[in-house]
């Protein structure tokens, strides 16, 4: 794991600042009106005219010392790790209420494909799930934009906003930094409210692609059990097929799904990129495409690793529930 | 007797007839499945349709500047506007064009017509995703052979480099990867592959470990297990050889040519022992774990044409395409990205096609992947 | 055996599969009755429709399946005209099932306590009855109780709430006395296991019990020693034999060994090729066999006490389903085959007394 770690952020590094066509990591730093001397006087602080090796060491020592760089131009910046976590929990609210759609809609998608398979049932939601699997990240945002805010408000129906995680901010106290939950705990029920009505259009767009996916590998796990000669016994035991199906069969269908689901979670957080884009999410998924264009290494650095622990862990989280889960698995 | 009529059939012995009557099994399953018909032909159309949008549209209506043959029309009245009369309206903000060429679609930034673009933006993209898909699976296959076949560290380390490209979030690596290196469409390509190969590697590796496991594969391994005819001709003869000149030389000269002889034989046999193991592996490789992996990779490949796509216009719309008047379906949807509201048709359409083409080859590749799964076969 | 009632009686039955290289014939008009309180041994090789059969019976044929002519009576009842939710309550209470495989047929996730009281709690009315009575006794109610007593719980309504607490706890005493019937070491133990922990026998005694708890009028067992060692084989059909005569139903006993069959069958039918070819008791069967077929199966059998250089085998391999031999399925591997054999199938008739055969 460490040495996925290592490598993660040796390739990134390499890529950021080893290469002359890239952009100047001293950028953050400096600011117009300093002079060339003063510039390269700066660049020789932080180390920046070393060769590359020796500017990743420098780099790994504070690192993990927790001092990950600056960010931002200079009359602006501020810590890259206070960056991203201040807008992490935003990511992580949105990747959560995406993974609660997916599960929720692509569990019984699958479910009933695999009942009814090769009838009609199984068809629809196939083309549903492959439809969410086939559609272009952002084109889906923008058509829930288009439909849900602007025309319904064309046509003077109640209308969901359009951008931005929340109508009224800084009306409740910062305790998670999720505005849905933070509007709860602060017993401010309009501020959670309306956060969610910013919640829906975003996580939905999230969900759609991955809810495809999960239906399809819930179906496939299903059919599996379906053949099972478990299930023959339980029907032979004049059970009744609901009761078969939902006692004897999804216990065992639904054990790769659910350790699944907690691989999509990292995914999400990685994906939600484009989605925060379109809707003007302020996430660390935005601001990563900021820093890309910005050639902001040490941002690119806080955002591509913090990311990559949660995927491992998600990895050991997955591993962990499965034996939980099966009994036939001792560890 | 019609009774062996079946069982005659299967005489045609050997495994080349047992891999045809599945291949026959697999299109009557095809055939069955209304789906994958469906999606088969969709894909099929979109690819005539790439390979000859050339021909239907004139690609010099790309070009976004200097249009003689308007009529001393300034082209650019026409951006971002829809035609009137059209049967789809979109609302009030949108402005309308009651001239003489009517837009099926609307047009873009620069007046362009946006069906033809998105016409011509067809075979780019498609040849992108070919493109794209083939590096990434070949590059991943090969890795995935490599680390199955070889074992031991060279199994670990590849699999170890696999790891670190899975663990990059998203398309962060293949963005960071443009944006250092540049906004040519090769790199974009690279940049894409670098994020689409890991799963092959995954799916060879898992392929060939349970091959190995198989009986069979050592079976082949104890027959092949003799030198091929004709090098142990090559031997004899380097040998004959070998020994008629030793005989001819005499004294000092001839101890020399002696040992420089036995040198000689040893490296030959050293040479053709390798040769041969090297032979008996490519023949195991070939003969027997490819045919049987592949299908799995064909339907990876084939879902992951339909990824491709979407991964590089969405590259495009980031704003990574080299230049902003490239017809590509990414690209003319980040020209509608600030106008979402008053040139909507600029997202939904090209957006609209993405969708159709990856939904068709998606298609395909899922119902590949039923028809292919042997636990669903009987 | 005459004089006693039939129990179900399969007249003519014919079933279909429909599959990619055609339609398999797999059962040609089959002939069976089972009659109460009987063990019928049900033989043959494989593929010859033996578990067909049965899963017809059940109403537990896959999809791809068909019955496309005869009747199945049940009690005097064509199953075959039933719905499916009639056949499905028929399988709770009348028609139970021990399978082959006890690894594969026993829900890998669900401990034994849960599949077992699952059964129990399928016919929730004789379940609170046990409970009300429970209520009024001192020692707990345990399973040989219903057994023997099933007449005085059957029929009695009462409108006493019971909690569900009370409902699950008399199903877990039931659980531990029908565990103790079939001689499962341990019960209460083995309750809270989960299939995997326990050995083959033991399984396969479970998979016994979830049969018994239901107290079947027909208990089939499709070739429920095939897939255990000889030791635990002996083990189970002794444990057959001894509760033969403790329960009231009526066995099938599906197997493709003769000698399994001919220690705890009182009757024998033979099949081949999808039908009946052969019926007679036990004794008589082996005694005198009189189908061409089973004579050979007779002869195939190496004899311990006369040892033989060679062993013999019946000339020629099972037909294929899909194009089978016209009329009688067995004539081109049959030595006195005569022309009319290929021409049409014989049914079976009476040939003396109890033995029935289908031949010319």
């Amino acid at each position: 794991m460490i040495f996925v770690l290592c490598g993660v952020s040796l390739v990134v590094f390499y890529l950021a600042r080893g290469f002359p066509s890239g952009i100047d990591p001293v950028t953050p730093y400096i600011h117009q009106r300093m002079t060339a001397e003063q510039i390269e006087e700066v660049r020789r602080i932080h180390g920046f005219d070393q060769p590359i090796y020796v500017q990743f060491f420098y780099w790994l020592r504070d690192a993990l010392r927790g001092d990950f760089g600056i960010t931002g131009a200079w009359a602006n910046s501020r810590p890259a790790m206070d960056v991203f976590l201040s807008a992490f929990p935003l990511t992580i609210q949105l990747s959560s209420a995406a993974i609660i759609l997916t599960v929720a809609i692509g569990i019984p998608l699958g479910i009933i494909s695999a009942i009814k398979n090769n009838k009609l049932p199984d068809h629809i939601s196939r083309i549903i799930a492959l439809t969410g699997y086939s559609t272009p990240s952002y084109w889906f945002g923008f058509i829930l934009q288009l439909v849900f805010f602007y025309y319904f408000l064309l046509w003077g129906l109640p209308h969901f906003p359009s951008s931005g995680a929340s109508g009224m901010e800084a009306a409740v106290p910062w305790v998670t930094g999720m505005p849905v939950l933070d509007g709860l705990l602060a017993g401010n029920l309009e501020y959670a409210l309306d956060a969610l009505a910013h919640l829906i259009l975003p996580a939905f767009s999230l969900a759609f692609i991955s809810l495809g996916f999960l239906a399809r590998i819930v179906r496939a796990s299903m059919l599996e059990v379906l053949r099972q000669d478990y299930i023959t016994l339980a029907r032979s035991k004049g059970l009744k097929e609901r009761v078969v199906i939902y006692r004897h069969a999804m216990k065992n269908a639904l054990i790769p799904a659910v350790t699944l689901t907690g691989i999509f979670f990292a995914m999400l957080l990685g994906g939600a990129m484009i989605t925060e884009q379109v809707f003007n999410w302020p996430g660390v998924g935005r601001l990563s495409l900021r820093a890309v264009f910005q050639g902001d290494s040490n941002f690119l650095l806080v955002y591509t690793l913090a990311l990559a622990v949660i995927v491992v862990v998600a990895n050991l989280i997955v591993d962990i529930a499965y034996v939980f889960l099966d009994p036939r698995i001792k560890y | 007797m019609k009774s062996d009529g079946v069982r005659a059939s299967k005489a045609r012995t050997g495994e080349w007839a047992a891999r045809w009557a599945d291949f026959k099994y697999t299109l009557y399953l095809l055939r069955r499945n209304p789906l994958v018909l469906v999606g088969s032909l969709l894909a099929l159309v979109f690819i005539i349709l790439s390979l000859t949008a050339n021909y239907f549209v004139d690609p010099s209506l790309a070009r976004p500047t200097g249009y003689p043959e308007f009529g001393g029309n300034y082209p650019f009245q026409r951006s971002y506007v829809w035609s009137k009369g059209h049967f789809i309206n979109w609302g009030p903000g949108v402005k309308l064009w009651d001239g003489p060429e009517f837009f099926y679609l609307g047009t873009d930034g620069w007046g362009r017509d946006l069906l033809k673009m998105i016409i011509l933006a067809l075979p780019v993209d498609m040849e992108n995703a070919v493109i794209i898909t083939l590096l990434g699976a070949l590059f991943g296959t090969l890795l995935g052979t490599l680390a199955g076949y070889a074992g031991g560290i060279i199994d670990e380390g590849i699999l170890r480099v696999t790891d670190i490209f899975f663990a990059f979030p998203g398309l962060v690596l293949a963005l960071v990867f443009a944006a250092m290196f540049g906004r040519t469409i090769p790199t974009l390509r690279l940049a894409i592959v670098l994020v689409w190969w890991p799963p092959y590697v995954r799916l060879m590796r898992g392929q060939i470990l349970s091959e190995k496991e198989k009986s069979y594969v050592e079976a082949v391994r104890a027959l092949g297990a003799g030198y091929p005819k004709n090098f142990s001709v090559i031997q004899e003869c380097h040998n004959v050889i070998s020994n008629k000149i030793v005989a001819l030389g005499a004294g000092r000269l001839k101890f020399l040519m002696n040992s420089f002889l036995l040198l000689s034989q040893r490296v030959v046999n050293g040479v053709l022992d390798h040769l041969v193991l090297l032979g008996m592996h490519l023949r195991i490789l070939f003969r027997h774990i490819f045919p049987n992996s592949i299908y799995p990779t064909l339907v990876q490949a084939t879902l992951d044409f339909g990824g491709s796509i979407l991964t590089f216009s969405a590259l495009m719309f980031l704003g990574f395409s080299p230049s902003p008047s490239l017809p590509e379906l990414g690209n003319l949807a980040a020209d509608g990205y600030s106008h979402v509201f008053d040139a909507p048709w600029l997202i939904v359409f090209p957006g609209l096609v993405m969708l159709i083409i990856a939904l068709a080859f998606n298609l395909v590749g899922d119902g590949l992947r039923d028809i292919l799964d042997p636990k669903l076969r009987r | 055996m005459t004089g006693e009632n039939i129990i179900i009686d399969v007249r003519n039955l014919k079933v279909n599969f429909r599959t990619y290289r055609g339609e398999v014939k797999a059962l040609n008009g089959v002939d069976l009755k089972i009659y109460e309180r009987e063990v019928l041994g049900l033989v043959g090789e494989s593929g010859c429709g033996k578990s067909v059969t049965a899963l017809t019976i059940l109403d537990l044929l896959p999809e791809n399946a068909y019955v496309l002519d005869g009747e199945i009576s049940f009690k005097g009842e064509d199953l075959l005209k039933k719905s499916r939710e009639e056949r499905r309550i028929l399988r709770v209470n009348e028609l139970a099932t021990v399978f082959q495989d006890p690894m594969t047929y026993l829900n890998p996730v669900l401990k034994i306590e849960a599949q077992l009281e699952e059964v129990f709690m399928l016919n929730k009315k004789l379940l609170k009855q046990v409970a009300i009575a429970q209520r009024s006794q001192e020692r707990d109610i345990t399973f040989t109780d219903l057994l023997t007593r099933q007449k005085k719980f059957r029929g009695e309504s009462s409108n006493a709430k019971v909690s569900r607490a009370e409902l699950k706890k008399t199903a877990k005493n039931l659980c531990i006395g029908i565990l103790k019937l079939v001689k499962m070491p341990d019960p209460e133990r083995i309750l809270r296991r989960y299939p995997f922990e326990l050995s083959g026998g033991m399984r396969q005694r479970a998979m016994i019990a979830m049969a018994l708890a239901r107290r079947p009028s027909v208990f089939i067992a499709d070739e429920i020693t095939t897939a255990v060692d000889v030791t635990i084989q002996a083990q189970i059909l002794h444990l057959l034999r001894e509760l033969r005569d403790k329960i009231d139903s009526s066995v099938l006993m599906i197997t493709h060994d003769l000698s399994v069959a001919a220690e705890i069958a009182d009757r024998i039918a033979v099949m081949y090729g999808g039908n009946v070819v052969e019926v007679a008791t036990t004794k008589e069967i082996f005694k005198n066999p009189l189908h061409p077929y089973t004579m050979m199966l007779m002869k195939a059998i190496p004899n311990v006490k006369k040892p033989v250089k060679k062993l013999e085998s019946i000339p020629g391999t099972v037909p294929e389903m899909i194009n089978p031999p016209s009329g009688c399925r067995f004539h081109p591997r049959c030595q006195v085959a005569k022309d009319e054999c290929s021409v049409r199938a014989p049914k079976l008739r009476e040939v003396t007394e109890n033995h029935e055969i289908a031949c010319f």
